[in-house]
């Protein structure tokens, strides 16, 4: 083996595989930082459920614009 | 208005980077020792699309190339108004973070499982069968902090989709080395990085 091809081997075997969409959504979706929350549902006044919030600010954001857009069409 | 979080960065960092997903401009929130970075999210739409996770990936490893980051989860999105009392309430644990990934990228070595055994078909083979790949993902997990000590602060090992997932916490001027120890010792792993550290941010934040 040439001396130029044992470089580039060695450089292959230096260079990292490219991320599938797969590995990003690993990494972008399911870790980092969660800003937590809390909501209280309740009905007439009365606290029935509590739910610890953590990665679905998005949800609950978008959640609520539905809601509030379909309250307004009632 | 919204605003999209990429991540946590120390509070000196300045970034050649000047937009975030949708071409919108990255601003920077400082906090007592970190800063935030996010983008104004102008849409209604949801952020849902591959495109989206394609983008924040670019920031993320475009920020990753000049200074350390904390990423946030895709796609928290706050209020400009909450964001002040989000770093207020919250800056000692994001210190903390930083400091405890400070010069570190996360390597991924990803081995197929070779064989998970027949599937189980009671109970007991089932909490046999979960018993033993915890056995063995420990076993991997002890070697490969004996293996990878000088090039790696921390090793974590977990099982997804089929492989066994090897994560390290690499100083940056050790990854050649990091990758070239890898390489020899899983030949037939995919290796991807440099990731942002997620996987060694402290449990409480995520």
């Amino acid at each position: 083996m040439s001396m130029q091809s044992e470089s580039v081997l060695s450089m292959a075997s230096t260079m990292p595989d490219e991320p599938s969409l797969l590995d990003i959504a690993d990494h972008v979706l399911n870790t980092g930082v969660v800003l937590q929350g809390s909501i209280v549902i309740s009905l007439a006044g009365v606290d029935l459920v509590y739910l610890g919030l953590s990665a679905v600010l998005t949800s609950v954001e978008t959640a609520m614009k539905i809601i509030a857009a379909d309250e307004k069409r009632k | 208005m919204k605003l999209l979080l990429y991540g946590i960065i120390p509070v000196h960092s300045t970034l050649s980077l000047t937009t975030g997903i949708g071409g919108l401009p990255l601003s920077a929130h400082d906090g007592e020792g970190f800063r935030v970075i996010s983008s104004q999210h102008a849409s209604d739409g949801p952020l849902n699309s591959p495109d989206h996770l394609r983008e924040f990936y670019r920031v993320i490893s475009a920020v990753i190339s000049e200074t350390d980051i904390v990423p946030f989860r895709f796609a928290t999105l706050i209020s400009d108004e909450t964001l002040t009392s989000v770093l207020a309430n919250r800056a000692s644990i994001f210190r903390a973070a930083l400091a405890d990934t400070a010069g570190c990228v996360q390597m991924d070595v990803q081995q197929p499982i070779q064989s998970e055994g027949a599937r189980p078909s009671t109970g007991r083979m089932y909490l046999e069968q979960k018993s033993q790949a915890a056995g063995r993902l420990s076993e991997v997990s002890t070697e490969a902090v004996d293996y990878f000590g000088p090039v790696s602060k921390d090793i974590k090992v977990a099982s997804r989709r089929g492989a066994t997932v090897l994560s390290a916490l690499v100083p940056r001027e050790r990854q050649t080395e990091f990758m070239a120890l890898a390489r020899k010792k899983y030949p037939e792993a995919r290796i991807t990085g440099p990731w942002a550290p997620a996987a060694f941010v402290a449990a409480e934040l995520t």
